[in-house]
This record gives structure tokens, sequence and C-alpha cells, in this order.
């Protein structure tokens, strides 16, 4: 064939490096659920029954599937937050933080502000992603100018923003005739829209459901698309990769940096802030369910891809909800959905485990192929 | 585990006495027949030097060999008794020893440390014994003439050193049989000397050496027989008395190589760089720089020779803007480029082949198609509104491959997949097609071989007949002899002497690159 290079693979081959890639997490899920299984019957349970009742739970009503939907909703956006960070080669696991000052800012400005809808909505959202982002300005800027590394600082400010809006809730914005720490309605203007009023004809009866659904899947995606298809996502991911070669191709590494956090920190003020427009209506103290934490986990499982976010979410979302479900249906402790997500993630990161099958077949493929070749005429394949 | 018994030697006729041979041995990698059925031996005694390019297929079958990869097929015969070696340890147990390339050496165990690690000796109480292993290492240091203190924590030891520290690891553990994975590529010229000496004092002490390299000059220096291996298999083996580097290179490549690029005489143009009175320091905060100037001219090479660690390293990022200058002027075209940062100096026109390509070079975990991309990221040749033209990259990418034939099955795989004469192909192909005015090429053929050495001399050739200004950076006095049309030596961080490349003394180039001689102009 001489020289004629490949320049665009073909569906087929792009189909099956796809499938190598998800077939890890994939893999690892299973295995996991099996460990699960094993646990179960270690104890006396029934993991069949147990199983059932989780993905009953999970997903076999309308009821149940819509709480599996609405809890996997903050960890997509914390899920992008943490794996933004990550494609620059950072390790923000202080989205909780970033999460509760977004939203806390977002929410109080909701009790105060009295616009139409089509304004509101907008500028709270924005406020709250501002506010997260600032909340992630600090570590970021110390880390482009001292080397400080995130994880201590982001961490770090992510106790600070805890205990702030805790304060903030119960001193300041608390409803004096709430018997608990919460602030005043937000204004009914800054509701995100429920779906049976978005598409009556595909809901019968109210949903719990709001657009945040869609907000959540367009920001995936858009922010795949800054990773992939924009010279700053290039930059990004070059300086998480090698931040050597980054800098001798022009890219401004402590910028990057820096820009990679607030991002990240306003994917995940943007993640508390779709909650308490959607569901809450108000800023309760300590509303966040570690929806932070779990964005780790989630984009661990992701391999910090932005559509990878979706599903590993949504399976966080229904361990959650079908963990209840299980203790419902089988008397299994809910405690078992954090050893199985412990699993997985156990197993996502020691990839090789996994991998190691998948690649020692590819060799012994490889290896006859070879062979084949060749004993035909010519040998070796360039 | 010991599979050699007492049987006396087989003893082979006039081809000597055989230790170890490999007959039909083939290694099979995912689309790629790394070693297709290659044959070899090796004489008691003799120093055996394996030649070939980069991804020749020279080190898997000595990594099949030391136990590193299962062969797929072939049989392996240590002292006339076939064997299977299926882990290093059992290849030591054999007697076999390999040292790599890149040392395997923990950088804050001290050399007495490295060399027990994974055999630690014991006392009765289970306590670790360094005492007898350090009595061992000093009498094999001795003997070998391998100069080492074995107390040196291995990061405060020179390079050489830590390369003697591996050897005698190996004879340590026994080897009577040892391979030596391009030993001379990370060693100042010296320390070649040094080695070379060694390998002779070891084998005139009874062990027997498989060489790899890809450079000529130690095969026709060091060896008794080179093995010529190209794309997997064994070319030829021939007595290296017999041979002429002229002929090993023909085989090694498949064709005619010209192993000295000619240069045609032209005129220079006007001045592109002017360094004037630059100083910059090293990490550590010391002068390594020291008030240096010099101008480049268009169409014209000039030549930076020079030991390693004089200050060429600091001159390469000052110049590209990837680290601060303490003093004086950097002027490209007449324009003051010195506080400008990279992204603005790779817009005014200047180009870089940095010396650590794996590091600064490329994103090896990107495909062929973003390293391309880098450095030209936010250039309106690819960048559009609603982000990068992707598919018009890749169709660019494809043609810098084809353009300057960089083997690889497309440009979709990683760039860590290249072997690399390959990855600094990629790099000379993005840096060239972008255009610059002025090229930095430091160590631009380091670790290459031949083939590829003549590929990246006549590229930059090519682009001095183009009026590019090139500032070469090498460590390779023999590559600076033959391209430059001015050389520098740089002798700690100043410059110890000027030649025009037409007068250059080789002797008088030598002597200024140790402090020698001081001539002005």
């Amino acid at each position: 064939m001489g020289s004629a290079v490949i320049v665009r693979p073909s569906l087929g081959v792009r189909a099956r490096r796809l499938g190598f890639a998800i077939a890890q997490p994939v893999g690892s899920v299973v295995i996991a659920l099996i460990i699960g299984a094993i646990i179960m019957i270690a104890f006396g349970f029934d993991p069949i029954k147990g199983y059932g009742g989780l993905f009953r739970y999970a997903f076999l009503s309308e009821f149940n599937i819509t709480v599996t939907i609405l809890n996997s909703v903050p960890l997509v956006f914390t899920g992008l937050a943490v794996a933004f960070a990550f494609r620059c080669g950072l390790f923000n696991i202080g989205a909780e933080g970033q999460l509760l000052v977004g939203s806390l800012f977002a929410g109080w400005l909701g009790t105060l502000i009295h616009l139409p809808m089509i304004l509101t909505v907008p500028i709270l959202l924005v406020t709250g992603s501002v506010m997260g982002a600032l909340w992630a300005l600090l570590p970021g800027v110390l880390k482009a100018t001292t080397g400080a590394h995130e994880v201590i600082t982001t961490m770090m400010m992510s106790w600070i923003g805890l205990y702030l809006t805790s304060y903030l809730v119960k001193n300041v914005l608390m409803d004096p005739r709430s018997t608990i720490p919460a602030s005043n309605r937000i204004t009914e203007q800054a509701d995100l829209l429920t779906l049976d009023k978005v598409f009556p004809f595909l809901f019968g009866r109210p949903t719990r459901l709001h657009i945040g659904v869609f907000i959540a899947i367009a920001v995936a995606v858009f922010i795949w698309y800054l990773l992939t298809r924009t010279s700053l996502g290039f930059s990004v991911r070059a300086v998480g990769s090698n931040p050597f070669a980054a800098e001798a191709g022009g890219v401004r590494v402590s910028r990057s940096i820096v820009v990679s956090l607030l991002i990240s920190g306003a994917l995940a003020g943007l993640a508390g802030t779709v909650e308490i427009l959607g569901l809450h209506h108000r800023v309760f103290d300590r509303f966040s369910a570690g929806y932070g934490f779990t964005g780790i986990t989630v984009a661990l499982l992701a391999k910090n891809h932005p559509l990878g976010v979706i599903p590993a979410a949504l399976l966080f979302g229904a361990l959650t909800n079908g963990g209840a479900g299980m203790q419902l249906a089988a008397d299994i402790p809910i405690d078992i959905v954090d050893v199985l997500s412990g699993v997985i993630i156990f197993l996502v990161a020691a990839e090789e485990i996994v991998k190691g099958f998948g690649r020692r077949r590819a060799k012994r493929q490889a290896a006859a192929q070879a062979l084949a070749l060749s004993s035909g005429d010519e040998g070796a394949v360039a | 585990m010991q599979a050699i018994s007492e049987s006396p030697p087989r003893v082979g006729g006039d081809a000597g006495d055989i230790v170890v041979r490999l007959t039909e041995i083939s290694k099979f990698f995912p689309g790629v027949v790394a070693n297709d059925r290659v044959n070899l031996d090796l004489r008691r005694g003799e120093i055996h030097a394996l030649l070939g390019e980069n991804g020749a297929g020279k080190t898997t079958v000595m990594n099949v060999l030391y136990g590193l990869y299962g062969p797929d097929g072939g049989v392996i015969e240590v002292e006339g008794h076939s064997v299977r070696i299926k882990s290093p340890n059992a290849a030591l147990a054999l007697g076999i020893g390999m040292v790599h390339q890149h040392f395997m050496l923990i950088p804050r165990f001290t050399i007495v440390e490295n060399v027990v690690l994974g055999h630690e000796p014991r006392t009765r109480f289970g306590a670790l014994d360094l005492f007898e292993a350090r009595r061992k290492l000093v009498e094999l240091s001795e003997r070998f003439g391998l100069a080492v203190d074995p107390d040196r924590r291995v990061e405060d030891a020179s390079v050489g050193m830590q390369q003697r520290a591996e050897i005698l690891k190996a004879l340590y553990l026994g080897a009577k049989v040892l391979i030596l994975d391009e030993p001379t590529a990370a060693l100042a010229p010296q320390e070649v000397d040094d080695l070379f000496a060694t390998i002779r004092s070891l084998t005139d002490g009874g062990l027997s050496i498989f060489f790899i390299t890809h450079k000529l000059e130690e095969v026709i220096e060091i060896s008794d027989r080179v093995s010529v291996i190209r794309a997997g298999r064994v070319v030829e083996t021939f007595d290296t008395a017999r041979t002429t580097k002229e002929e090993l290179a023909h085989r090694m490549v498949g064709r005619e190589v010209v192993l000295r690029v000619e240069k045609t005489a032209h005129t220079v143009g006007e001045p592109v760089l002017e360094v004037e009175n630059l100083s910059a320091t090293d990490h550590r905060g010391l002068t390594a720089i020291d008030g240096i100037s010099f101008t480049v001219g268009a169409g014209e090479i000039v030549g930076i020779a020079g030991v390693d660690g004089n200050g060429q390293r600091e001159l390469e990022e000052v110049i590209f803007g990837l680290q601060k200058h303490t003093g004086g002027r950097i002027l490209l075209l007449g324009e003051d480029v010195s506080r400008l940062d990279v992204r603005k100096r790779i817009d005014r026109g200047i180009g870089l082949i940095p010396q650590d390509r794996q590091r600064r070079g490329l994103v090896l975990d990107f495909d062929l198609v973003e390293n391309v991309l880098l450095g030209n990221q936010w250039r309106a040749l690819y960048s559009r509104p609603l982000g990068i033209d992707y598919s018009y990259l890749r169709e660019q990418a494809g043609e810098a491959v084809e353009e300057f034939d960089i083997k690889t099955p497309s440009v979709e795989v990683d760039a860590s997949t290249l072997s690399g004469g390959n990855q600094q192909k990629l790099i000379l192909a993005r840096e060239i097609r972008r255009g610059p005015k002025l090229l930095l090429a430091a160590q631009p053929t380091r670790g290459l071989d031949v083939g590829a050495i003549e590929f990246v001399h006549r590229q930059l050739l090519e682009l001095r007949e183009h009026g590019v200004a090139i500032l070469l950076i090498s460590y390779e006095l023999e590559e600076v002899l033959s391209l430059a049309d001015r050389i520098l030596v740089l002798y700690e961080g100043a410059i110890a002497l000027e030649v025009s490349g037409d007068d250059a003394v080789r002797e008088e180039i030598g002597l200024a690159m140790t402090g020698g001689s001081r001539r002005n102009g």
C-alpha cells in the first residue's frame, strides 16, 4: 500500500474503540454487582431479592424513575465539575463547598429580586455558577502562583464554604416562621418549569421532573464540545497530559489552571443552583447530600468523559434510590450500596485488572493474524 | 531453578564456544511482527553487537532472552541446554543479566542498596546485612575496574556511575552473559571511553556481551561480531573486522545512506536572531549563561558546540521564552522579543526542536493530529469561530505524515506509539510546516539511527536554502562540524571560541569545549 496514510479510521474501527472505552467501566459495574451478591450471600441475604428490590425501586414506576433522575441531575453537574478539572490534571475535591456557596448566593438573590421568569432563571443560574467559580478561584490562583496543591486548598475552601453557608442560613437568611434552618421561599419566577408544563402531551399529571434535566444534558454536551473541539479545551487537556509540552506549545499554563478550576467551580455551583431552583425553592442548611463528593466517583467511573458522566450519574442516582428499596424488599442494609460504589471505584482505578482480559485476547488475535500474514508471503507488518 | 548443569560446555568447531543460542525466535505484538525467526548466537568472551534502526526489534529479542517477554516461537539454548526463561529472575539464575537503556535504580537508595534490592542478604536475625554485600561489591568493582562509591545515593551519582552500578548489580547476581541496551546513549564522550574499557575488561574476565546499538562507530570500535537487524529479522552477521561502516549502514537501512550530507556554499542574509549580552540562571539560581552575544543570519546555521551542562539548555529555553532571562536582549528581525511569552514568540516566527522531545516536544498520550495542533491551536489556520477545524487539521496531519515519511498506521494513534525517530520527524513536521524564520534545533538527532539522522540533516539544510536562520545546539561535535556555517563553543555559559565552519579545527574546538583555550573571534 506504500505511503497511504489512514486519515480517518472507518466507522467500524471507531465503534470498536468506543466499545473498548465503555467495556471497562461497564465491566467494573458488573463485577461490583457480583461481589455485592457474594457479600449478600455471605451475610445470609438473598441477592436476587435484593437486586430485584434495588431495580424495582430505582426504575420500575413513574415515581421511582422520577426520583432516580432527580438524584442524578446534580451528580451530572458535579461529575462534570470534577471531570473537567481532572482533564487539566487537577483534582478538585472541593466541589461540595463550591456547590453550597454557589447555590446559597443564587438562592439568597432569589429571595430578594422580583423580575419576570425569563430574566430571573438565567440571572440566578449565572449567579450560582459565578459564586461557585469564585469559591474555586483562590485554590486556582494559589496553584498557579505558588504550586500549592489543589487537593488541600479546595478541601479547605470546601469546609469554609460549608460552615459559611450554614451560618448564613441559620443567622441571616432563615425564615423566622420556619422551624428548620431554611431561607424564605425563593421567588416563584425562579422555579424551573416542570416537564408536565413544558410537554403537556407527554405527562398526564404533574411531575417533579423539571427542565434541570435538560440543562444538565445540554451542559454535558457543551462541556464535551468545549474540551474536544475548542482551543481552550485543547490547551486544558494539553496541560493535563504534559504541562511542559503545553508550555512549549504556547499554552499559558497557569492561566489554564485557573480557568479550569473556575469552570469546575462554576459547574459545581450550577449543580446546587439547579437543585434549589428545581426542587427545594428554598436554601436549606446543608441541603446537599454529598453531591460534590459523589461527583468524584461519577467522574472516575465516566473516565472523565463529559458524556460518560450522564450514565455514570444515572447509575449512582439509581443506586441511592434503589438502595432504600433493597432495604425494604429484602431487609438488606442500605450500606451495601456504599460497598458497591467502593468496589466500582476500586475496579475503575485498578484499570489493569479488567483491561488485562481484553488485552490478552487482543494479543492472541494479533499474533494469529501476524502469523497468517507472514506465512503467506512477505512478513513484517509496517 | 537451576537450569545449568555441570556438563562440559559444547564446543562448536571453529565457531568457538557458544554460550547462548537463539533459534528462530519470533515475537508478535498487536499489528506488528517485532521479531521474525531471529537466529543469533553468542560466543564465550565475545562482544556481539546488535545493530539496527529504532524499532528494528533489537531490544525486543534481548527482552525475550532476559525473560521480560515470552517468545511466540523459537528456542533459546544456554550452555547447550534448551531453556524456557519466564522472568528476569529466571534469566539471572541462568547467568544472564541486562542493563536497560533507562536505568532501573531507585534514586533515594545508595548504590549498594540498589545492588542488593530484591536479593537482600539477611543476618541470622532477619535484619538487612549490607556488610557482606558491600564487601562483595567492592571486590567486583576493583576486579573489573568499575569505579563506584557504594554508599553514594543514586540521585547524587553521575550517569556513568549509575550505569556502572547497573552493571555491577548484574555481576553481583552472577551474570556471565551481559546484555547492554544502548549503553552509550546517556553518556558524555569521556564516559563512553571509560565504558568501553570496562566492557573489554569484562570480556577479558570471561563474560560474553550482547551490545545493542544503532551507532556505527561503536560497532566498529568495540564489537567482535555484529548482527544487523532490520524489520524484526537478522539481515546478516559479520565479523566486525571484515566489514565497513558503509556496508553496515546499507544493510541496516536497506538502502544507500549518506553518512555526511553535502552542504552547498551560499551567502548569508540579514541577521534574524541577535542576542546581546544575554544572561540567565539555571534552576538553582546560579549563572548558566554569562552575557553572551551572537547573531544568526537568514540562511545560516550557527552551531553551538560544547559539553552538556555548559548553558545549552538555558540558552534554548531562554530564546524560546520558556525561561526568563536575567539580562541582555534577544532581537528577532530587529524586534526585541525578550519579554514576549512563548505564544507571541511562535507568532513572530520562532520554531523549536527541543532537546527533550518527549517532555517538551510532544504530548505522548495525544494522537498525531493533536500533536500537530500543538503550538497552532490559536492560529487562524485551524481555529474557527466555533472551535477547531478538526477535519482540516486531520488532512494536514495526514500530509505531514506523508511529507516527512512518518511511519504510523494512522494519524489517530497516540504519539507514544511512534519510535523515537518518528517522534522526532513529527516534531520537525510541525515546526517546519509552520514556516519559521528562526529554528532552534537542540540535539535534533539524539538517539536517532543513521537513516533518521540523514533525514533530519537534509531537512535542516533545506531550510537553510530557504533562508531560515538555524541555531543548532548539539553535543555531537560531528554534527556541528558537518552542518554549521559558524561554530560557537559554549563553555561555562560563555562563548569560548568562535570559528567559521570552513576553518573549523577539530582539536581547537575540542580544547575549547573543555576550557582549554580562549581565542577571540
